[in-house]
């Protein structure tokens, strides 16, 4: 189909793409590659034009910072926690929404809901309510005499993580439902019916049949979720702004902050680079490990 | 037995459901009780009277109009124009066999992995470059390149599902590539079509760190640039902060009420189909 009849090459494919690639060239590709040159320099936001080269000195500088172990280990907990708690939730109803039942299409639709709130709207909800005082969370915990009714939550070093990653979850959940229950619907039908013959139960269906059917969907979505969670920006930004004391600062709020209040443009550039290269190479070699193996099969 | 179990699994749906849902509740609850009642122990979970007051005081103090005006002006045309060019380019892949395909699709998976904090970056300095920071037009075209990607990948399924052989006729007959894709296969594949537009919408809808980044002008807000900046102010007014939040998640909400079965069926058929 890519000839026409004259031999020569047809150039309507490359045309059709035409579009998307420049687009996506000029304003996706061009500026990481600029990313790339600046992390190389010591720009700064104010004064762009007196840039000077200084070889892999920002690289060198953030990896031997202070700040580079508490940023570690900030992204790790809000990754794990993160992507583990919006699986385990999102395999939870999608196993109640695959039952039939009256009222399903309802219910289902109640919670997916979450999934299209504005972040900053979900930031806003969380936030008041987790206020301390006034703040509903608060006050269920506090009646039943968990916590003290003034509870900060955000400016607590132990507690803002779990805060965030709580309204990560709520928002996240959803789209684990959602590719979960679509890996359920595929799995035979007759497979269960054979296993109710031979007597199974409930549990063994669910850890022997549903488990193993949705092992290619999970791969899928724990990539996803993985790659979200460690690029998420908005969350954590308007939560916290990585405080108490950077305590929730992430690899991505610390290259915001590091640009954009320190002004040090081309050091946040080359910790951006590492987010960068970490996604690359985690999607690689993920995909390598689990994804290849599942394709061929 | 079944009986019992019928009732056990409709509390727990019940109760899931309750969970689930009660941080709305809680938003269209605080922005309809009236500011003093906010700030009480125990929490009023009913609203009583002053129903609509922090709705009216909202609107009335802030450039709510404005901001949904530009959000509404941003996504739109940015959802158009690359829904546009992910309908050509996905049929380009999904159809033609041509040298460059795969680096192509590669590349369509590589700004999947872009992280945005690093991307806003370069294109601070690009946009100052071009006299674009603090513009919706740059806005628009940011918002037009991020969506794109995700487009060409949502549209390249639904095409993939739609069978080669019916272009096969209007081929023969003489008509254009574009005539094809524009007269027969589009016009089956107008769910998939929903479903990109619906989604490249609520993704600009939401997007927020390009927008709080390149945008310094009040009047040039996007909604979520609007609220937020109330987050955090000492006098926080959380009705007024609320029905604010409603009145963002409203458009959305009922565009993915209306959607919902497009979306649903487009995000899945690319993660189970592998």
């Amino acid at each position: 189909m890519t000839k026409l009849r004259t031999g020569k090459i047809d150039i309507s494919p490359y045309l059709f793409i035409l579009p998307s690639l420049l687009i996506m060239v000029a304003f996706l590709i061009f500026p990481i590659a600029r990313a790339l040159q600046l992390s190389l320099t010591d720009t700064r936001l104010l004064e762009i034009s007196k840039a000077k080269f200084n070889g892999f000195d920002n690289y060198r500088a953030f990896f031997s910072d202070s700040s580079f172990g508490r940023v570690v280990l900030a992204t790790l907990s809000y990754v794990v926690a993160g992507v583990s708690l919006t699986y385990i939730l999102g395999l939870f109803t999608a196993s109640i929404v695959n039952k039939p039942f009256w009222g399903k299409g309802f219910v289902r639709t109640i919670l997916i809901l979450p999934w299209v709130v504005p972040s900053v709207v979900l930031v806003i909800i969380w936030k008041w309510m987790l206020s301390s005082r006034y703040g509903v969370i608060n006050f269920f915990l506090h009646e039943i005499g968990l916590i003290p009714i003034d509870f900060s939550w955000l400016s607590n070093p132990r507690f803002a993580m779990c805060a965030i990653i709580l309204a990560t979850i709520w928002k996240q959940y959803p789209l684990g439902l959602l590719i979960l229950l679509a890996g359920m619907q595929s799995i035979p039908k007759e497979l269960y019916e054979a296993a109710s013959v031979d007597g199974a139960t409930a549990f063994q269906k669910f850890f022997l049949i549903t488990i193993p059917g949705l092992r290619y969907v999970t791969t899928v979505l724990i990539l996803l979720l993985t790659i979200w969670h460690f690029g998420n920006f908005v969350i954590i930004w308007l939560m916290t702004r990585g405080g108490p004391s950077d305590i929730t600062a992430t690899f991505t709020i610390f290259t915001y902050l590091t640009t954009f209040k320190f002004h040090k443009l081309g050091m946040g550039a080359s910790i951006g680079t590492v987010i960068f290269i970490i996604s690359l190479l985690f999607t690689v070699i993920y995909y390598i490990l689990f994804v290849r193996k599942l394709v061929r099969v | 037995m079944k009986g019992i179990r019928k009732v056990l699994f409709f509390f727990l749906v019940v109760i899931v459901c309750a969970i689930a849902f009660f941080p709305f509740y809680w938003l269209i609850n605080t922005s309809l009780i009236e500011e003093k009642q906010l700030f009480q122990y125990p929490p009023r979970f009913f609203p009583s009277k002053g129903l609509l007051s922090s709705y009216i005081h909202y609107v009335l103090s802030t450039p709510i109009s404005a901001w949904l005006r530009n959000s509404l002006f941003v996504g739109g045309v940015a959802t158009v124009a690359s829904t546009i060019f992910a309908i050509l380019g996905a049929y380009s892949i999904s159809r033609f066999n041509f040298k460059g395909r795969t680096p192509f699709t590669f590349l369509i998976l590589l700004t999947q992995m872009l992280p945005a904090v690093l991307l806003v970056i370069p294109v601070y300095i690009i946009f100052l470059t071009l006299r674009l920071n603090n513009t919706l037009a740059g806005l628009t075209i940011m918002y037009t390149a991020m969506t794109v990607p995700i487009g060409l990948w949502f549209l390249k399924g639904f095409f993939d599902a739609i069978p080669i052989e019916l272009e096969e006729a209007a081929r023969i007959d003489g008509c254009s590539k574009l005539g094809i894709l524009l007269r027969v296969t589009l016009p089956l594949c107008v769910p998939g079509v929903i479903a990109t537009a619906t989604w490249s919408f609520i993704i600009t809808w939401d997007e927020f760190l390009f927008a709080y980044t390149f945008i310094n002008s009040e009047k040039l807000w996007t909604v979520s640039v609007g609220l937020s900046s109330f987050i955090g102010q000492y006098s926080a007014d959380w009705g007024q902060i609320m029905s604010g939040a409603v009145l963002t998640t409203l458009p959305i909400a009922i565009l993915f009420m209306f959607f919902q079965r497009y979306l649903v069926s487009g995000l899945t058929a690319g993660s189970v189909k592998g």
